[in-house]
């Protein structure tokens, strides 16, 4: 479903994917962790085309990262991307109408569980609702491919629940997920395999369970151990 | 498509008021302080016409930058539309907002001095002039659109770049515009007409520049659509 080969990725003067190889499986959900600038996003946005790779190559579903590809990925920024003079209402109208994948069951269900206001302007949400709001437009869809960057960064804990619960609620097993993420613990329950990202490249690609087993420890713990935290 | 219009639209409905707002304002000054009441066209339009030719440069790169210093450039290319798409849609919020401003200048002061009309001039030049001035306007907006989405294929000297591909640009056009004109040789020119009891102008404004640029123009808006399907975030 998602293949990197030799996967570079290199800005003026910054290394941020060395030499990347891995296999992600279809329907898998697969947490992608690292700390601040190990390369994750680089690494999601090359997913999205929105970056090109320096040397190697990166697939999904067989096909290059474009346009094409955006018609069955959901991605969801770390940033706040959305425009701010739009009412919630008017964002999800606009937004959803570029995809056929687009559930309205799955909104009406994700809207009560994120608590979305759909009457206010975008700017005028708080940074935890913009982030549930933006995780909403990735979710309410039927996508193939789930794109998470840090949907947890920044976050206060009650958005965080409400952003787990409809992650869980949301998915129906089918769909491939790469969760970005350095907080760990909250999620790490929803792994079906687990990404180490350590300065750009890949230092661990495992079965979440076949990495407890050989730890004896949780994922959060490997994450400490793994980058001295 | 139309879903991305409408909301350029609504992304530059601020502009878009206040251009209204500052051609009527004009218009209403010189309505009321002007002795030779049509005057007021010619003065604004001339007092005007200027800034609008930069306000176009300016806005025809303006329309994208601020999608990068919003950080809204993720959410734009994160939906399933091509590059032709995002370039054509930019560019028709600004031809609109020329239109709007030729047509508030030049049909204002016409329905305000009927039913004396001094000049003479029937409705349908006054269309005609409102159409050649606006497109001509809008012949400016593929050079700064092409020569910014360059400069955004390297982040860290994106200005300087566009500034050197706006000047290179500007020297190929000046090169091959002779050329692209001898294409267009036969086509006639607009004739604009104004007659008065004193005075009788009729102008032929040659029309073979202006096809050429346009191509010219087209040429530039079809490789900044691929070009923009590449860019990076």
């Amino acid at each position: 479903m998602i293949e990197a080969i030799e996967l570079t990725k290199i800005y003026p003067g910054v290394e941020a994917l060395s030499d990347v190889t891995l296999e992600i499986k279809k329907g898998s959900f697969v947490g992608l962790v690292g700390p601040n600038g190990s390369g994750k996003s680089t690494f999601l946005k090359l997913l999205m085309g929105m970056l090109r790779p320096t040397s190697g190559t990166v697939t999904i579903d067989y096909r290059k990262p474009g346009w094409k590809t955006r018609k069955f990925t959901a991605y969801v920024p770390e940033i706040d991307t959305l425009y701010s003079w739009m009412r919630v209402e008017e964002c999800i109208g606009w937004y959803s109408s570029y995809f056929n994948d687009w559930n309205k069951k799955k909104a009406e269900m994700l809207q009560s569980v994120l608590g979305i206001k759909r009457f206010r302007k975008v700017g005028e949400l708080s940074r935890g609702f913009r982030a549930r709001l933006r995780l909403f437009l990735a979710l309410s869809r039927e996508a193939k491919v789930f794109l998470l960057d840090e949907p947890l960064s920044g976050i206060d804990p009650a958005s965080r629940e409400r952003i787990e619960e409809a992650i869980v609620k949301s998915l129906e097993g089918n769909e491939t997920v790469i969760f970005s993420t350095h907080i760990v613990k909250e999620v790490e329950k929803l792994f079906d395999s687990v990404i180490f990202l350590k300065e750009g490249a890949v230092f661990l690609h495992r079965d979440a369970d076949e990495l407890r087993a050989e730890y004896g420890k949780g994922i959060e713990e490997i994450f400490r151990e793994v980058y001295n935290e | 498509m139309n879903n991305l219009f409408v909301k350029e639209l609504r992304d530059e409905m601020g502009w878009i008021i206040g251009i209204a707002g500052f051609v009527l304002g004009v218009n209403l000054l010189m309505y009321l302080f002007s002795g030779n009441r049509f005057i007021s066209s010619s003065v604004s339009l001339a007092i005007t016409s200027t800034p609008m030719y930069l306000y176009v440069f300016l806005k025809s790169i303006g329309v994208f930058k601020d999608e990068w210093d919003r950080n809204t450039i993720y959410t734009l290319f994160s939906l399933p539309i091509r590059g032709y798409e995002i370039v054509l849609t930019k560019i028709g919020v600004v031809v609109l907002e020329v239109f709007l401003y030729y047509t508030l200048v030049l049909f204002v002061p016409y329905i305000l001095t009927l039913p004396e009309n001094p000049l003479g001039i029937s409705l349908y030049e006054v269309i005609k002039m409102i159409v050649f001035f606006s497109m001509t306007a809008s012949l400016i907006i593929p050079f700064p659109v092409f020569a910014y989405i360059v400069g955004r294929y390297s982040p860290k000297l994106k200005g300087l770049v566009t500034f050197g591909v706006l000047a290179g640009i500007g020297i190929l056009y000046g090169k091959i515009l002779p050329l692209l004109r001898q294409i267009f040789s036969t086509v006639p020119g607009v004739t604009i007409s104004i007659h008065t009891t004193e005075i009788e102008i009729s102008k032929t404004l040659p029309l073979d520049w202006f096809f050429a640029t346009l191509l010219f123009g087209l040429i530039l808006v079809y490789i900044s659509s691929l070009l923009i399907e590449k860019v990076e975030v």
